[in-house]
């Protein structure tokens, strides 16, 4: 078999009861005909239709939707690659990330295997206790951090809260985690289960070769300029964050290698585009001095200003 | 019934505040039957044929050592790697030597490389840190072999450096390594959910059945040179009890054991689902239709909050880590609770793995619910590990009622490196605060969590009495404790965190009769000599067990 299409991989990550379950059953159960291998975490709590249960093999069970559940019982990586390349390949690949996890630090077993494509990360948040949360001493640090780590948020238990909840929740959440506002995703539960089923768009993912960067098909009336920022030090990775999220749709895409103000593996690769902002760990950077490349919207934002805004996320 | 058997000593030291120091023990098949002197003990003597002994005539007897808190299954799996580490390792079957410097590092592989007899066979060595030993890279590794697989492991875990045959050998694709962002190619280093790539790669050598078996021989070995007559392996199945009790059973469950091992099982397998209480205590309960009359599952859970300290994956409280960085929860908060609120109504003792003072705050914020919703005493609520707490936490856990049993060698072998990259002076210096534990009268054991640390009780003592550092440096002088509170921590108090204080850790009349045989007392040796003291072997339930036969019997 030559060059098989690489399964595109959604993580969905999210707090202790903030209802991870309940949607990984609703696209189990759901009739989208997508052939979606899901991985969760823990197999008991899964509730799929009898009438849909094809077989059943120890951890695993194929339901006739062509839809496939599954617990890991090892290591997370050596699963999604044997999984992702099963004959015939899934169409998609979903894994529930643990109550605790990161969902970016997840997203690093999918990364850099052929098999697979990190497509979307996506944190549920339920907007009734998520205030609470996040002021919680032992669960606030680990609540923002998924919030701040994934690209897409969703809103759960939206039977149960009220739209003038909503708005507040969601007012308050863009002041606690600067640009979550606009990660936020559709408020209906049939819109966000056809969003996390649309691969269509067009993956924040960048080649290595930076002169591939590609350009959404919605944005190609507009004109575009590149812009390309050497740091004279380390930056502060907040600062960094919140530009990107300030600039919103101005900003297309960006991509490079910087170093954080940090002891510890400072090296990182920073990735921005329509869903998010990423910035992953990297054990040393390909390229001779940090670099950052941007692409923006002629007439939204000036060379210089973005320039002095860049030089405002340096470390001091 | 047996004859009685009279041992006499120069020294022994009972840790029985009420008889602290005798000259002899009589002893009949397992059990200890009078503790004194000849003369003392002349009633028992003379209405039973008894023989003196006299081999320990010029030796000092203690209580069997205990270490409460080690993982046997795997050290089996570690053992039998190629050490080369910074600090001197004294394994059954080899000393390791330290070794600290790069070309040293290098000439050790080489030295491996050059006594290995299989040309194919992969040599994976285990002990390496950048800081003693500079940087080793695949270039580094490509040099001392082409042909021979190499693999690095390093000392904390975290990472695995490979050279181009290594690579090979594990089975890996290049062209997906290349683009693996936790996997560096160009250094050949494996790290976070990279290490879990080469680990898929290694297991096959790791994990071959045979050869965990020859790592439980050494591992029981290990037990038996650091004196001790009972360990506990706390967290039970590592994996799975299918593949390792019967290799348990087949390698410690002999009659030349000279040792008993208490385990205590996990208390969740993967999280708590809901409606599954009823099923997890059942599967808890169902643990001890495994014990034998050497390995034993008795009424303690094992529970987890934080992450592991050697990987920096303590939860902290403010300030935190220097570099920002956070570390991580075992399982959600609520689940701890929920895990602990589980066992606590039904009665077990609770062993909590706190490793930084968030996670202990959370255990004992949940302790603290507890005993609002069920009062009760004599709980033995352990706090695991015990890496970064406050003084005011200790004070809660004497309020509680909570037991420590602390793995203080952490402070030695971290405390320098702790103290630069990780937490600061302050926090990295008072890891592991014993001597605030004494002032405030909890109860405390040390554990060393081998092969975190080598299963040396007499070691972990040195470093609790001392407080130096791998430098040299005394690390908080405040929190040192004295020689006396250290014995107490590896004999009857370790005893007391198993809930087994009434059979063993001390030597009085109706214990078994575990003794570790010494060359020198502990109470009559310098503060830092006392790591140093050479051990002659134990006494096992009556039975002697030196340990230079041992050494003749792993030759055969």
């Amino acid at each position: 078999m030559t060059n098989r299409q690489a399964v595109p991989v959604t993580i969905i990550g999210g707090y202790l009861g903030a209802g991870k379950t309940t949607l990984i059953n609703e696209l189990l159960n759901g009739e989208h005909g997508r052939r979606i291998t899901i991985v969760v975490n823990d197999f008991g709590a899964i509730n799929v239709d009898a009438q849909l249960i094809a077989s059943r093999d120890g951890d695993t069970v194929s339901l006739t939707n062509g839809c496939i559940c599954c617990s890991v019982a090892g290591d997370l990586t050596t699963e999604l690659r044997k999984l992702s390349r099963a004959d015939p390949p899934p169409e998609q690949i979903m894994v529930e990330a643990s109550g605790v996890a990161d969902p970016a630090k997840v997203a690093n077993a999918v990364r850099g295997w052929s098999s697979m494509q990190l497509h979307q990360t996506v944190t549920l948040f339920d907007p009734l206790s998520i205030r609470d949360l996040c002021n919680d001493k032992f669960a606030a640090s680990t609540v923002k951090r998924q919030l701040r780590h994934a690209r897409l948020l969703l809103v759960a238990k939206l039977d149960v809260v009220s739209g003038e909840q909503l708005t507040s929740i969601l007012g308050w959440l863009a002041q606690v985690v600067p640009g979550a506002a606009q990660r936020v995703g559709p408020l209906r539960r049939s819109e966000q289960i056809e969003l996390l089923l649309d691969l269509s768009t067009t993956a924040p993912i960048l080649s290595s070769d930076e002169s591939a960067i590609q350009l959404s098909a919605s944005h190609s009336s507009t004109a575009f300029a590149s812009l390309t920022w050497s740091p004279a030090g380390p930056l502060n990775e907040g600062n960094l964050r919140d530009l990107f999220f300030e600039l919103g749709n101005r900003l297309q895409r960006c991509k490079g290698w910087v170093n954080l103000d940090r002891a510890m593996r400072p090296s990182v690769l920073v990735q921005h585009g329509a869903a998010g902002t990423e910035i992953t760990d990297v054990e040393s950077m390909p390229v001779e001095q940090p670099v950052l490349v941007l692409i923006y919207a002629i007439g939204q934002c000036s060379e210089t200003k973005l320039k002095s805004q860049l030089d405002a996320c340096l470390s001091v | 019934m047996s004859e009685i058997t009279v041992y006499i000593a120069r020294q022994i030291r009972t840790m029985n505040p009420s008889l602290p120091v005798a000259s002899a023990v009589a002893v009949r098949d397992d059990l200890i039957i009078e503790v004194g002197s000849l003369e003392t003990m002349a009633p028992w003597l003379a209405a039973h044929p008894h023989q003196i002994d006299e081999r320990f005539k010029d030796h000092v007897l203690m209580p069997g050592f205990i270490d409460p808190h080690l993982h046997p299954s795997l050290a089996a799996m570690l053992l039998p790697l190629h050490f080369i580490t910074a600090m001197e390792w004294k394994l059954p079957d080899r000393t390791a030597r330290a070794v600290k410097g790069h070309d040293e590092y290098l000439a050790a592989v080489k030295e491996i490389d050059a006594s290995l007899v299989e040309p194919g066979e992969p040599l994976i060595t285990w002990g390496y840190h950048k800081i003693w030993h500079g940087e080793v890279n695949r270039t580094v590794l490509n040099q001392l072999s082409e042909t021979r697989p190499i693999i690095v492991w390093q000392r904390s875990f975290h990472e695995v450096i490979a050279n181009d045959a290594a690579i090979d050998w594990m089975g890996l694709e290049r062209a997906e390594l290349e683009k693996h962002p936790q996997v560096n190619l160009q250094t050949g280093a494996f790290y976070e959910s990279g290490l879990s790539v080469a680990m898929a790669g290694m297991n096959k050598y790791l994990l071959n059945p045979a050869q965990f078996r020859h790592g439980l021989e050494l591992t029981k070995q290990s037990i038996r040179r650091g004196g001790h007559t009972t360990i506990a392996d706390l967290a039970m199945p590592l994996a799975d009890m299918d593949r390792e009790w019967p290799v348990l059973l087949e390698v410690l469950d002999t009659d030349d054991t000279p040792f008993r091992v208490q385990y205590v099982p996990r208390g969740a397998l993967r999280g708590l689902a809901p409606g599954a209480d009823q099923d997890e205590l059942d599967r808890v309960a169902s643990m001890k239709q495994y014990n034998t009359h050497r390995l034993a599952f008795q009424n303690g859970v094992k529970l987890f909050a934080d992450g592991g300290f050697f990987a920096e994956l303590m939860q902290l409280q403010a300030p935190g880590f220097i570099d920002g960085h956070e570390g991580e929860w075992m399982v959600p908060p609520e689940t701890f609770k929920k895990l602990a609120r589980l066992y606590w109504h039904a009665g077990y003792r609770i062993h909590a793995h706190c490793t930084g003072d968030l996670g202990l705050e959370l255990a004992l914020d949940t302790l603290e619910e507890l005993q609002f919703e069920r009062p009760r005493v004599n709980h033995r609520f352990t706090i695991e590990h015990f890496g970064v707490s406050t003084p005011e936490q200790v004070r809660r856990i004497a309020d509680l009622g909570a037991i420590v049993s602390a793995n203080v060698y952490y402070l030695h072998e971290l405390g320098d490196a702790y103290w630069q990259h990780s937490i600061g002076y302050e926090r990295a210096s008072q890891m592991a605060r014993l001597g605030t534990l004494a002032r405030h009268n909890v109860t405390f054991a040390l554990h060393t969590d081998f092969t975190m640390a080598p299963a040396l009780p007499l070691n972990s003592a040195w470093v609790a009495v001392n407080r130096i550092s791998e430098s040299g440096k005394v690390l908080a002088p405040e929190e040192r404790i004295t020689i006396e509170q250290a014995m107490r921590a590896i004999t009857i108090d370790a005893a007391y965190v198993l809930g087994m204080e009434h059979s063993i850790g001390s030597i009085r009349a109706g214990k078994k009769a575990d003794f570790t045989v010494l060359e020198a007392d502990p109470f009559e040796t310098a503060p830092e000599d006392l790591k140093d003291i050479p051990i002659w072997g134990t006494v096992f339930e009556g039975r002697p067990f030196p340990l230079e036969q041992s050494a003749a019997d792993s030759l055969k």
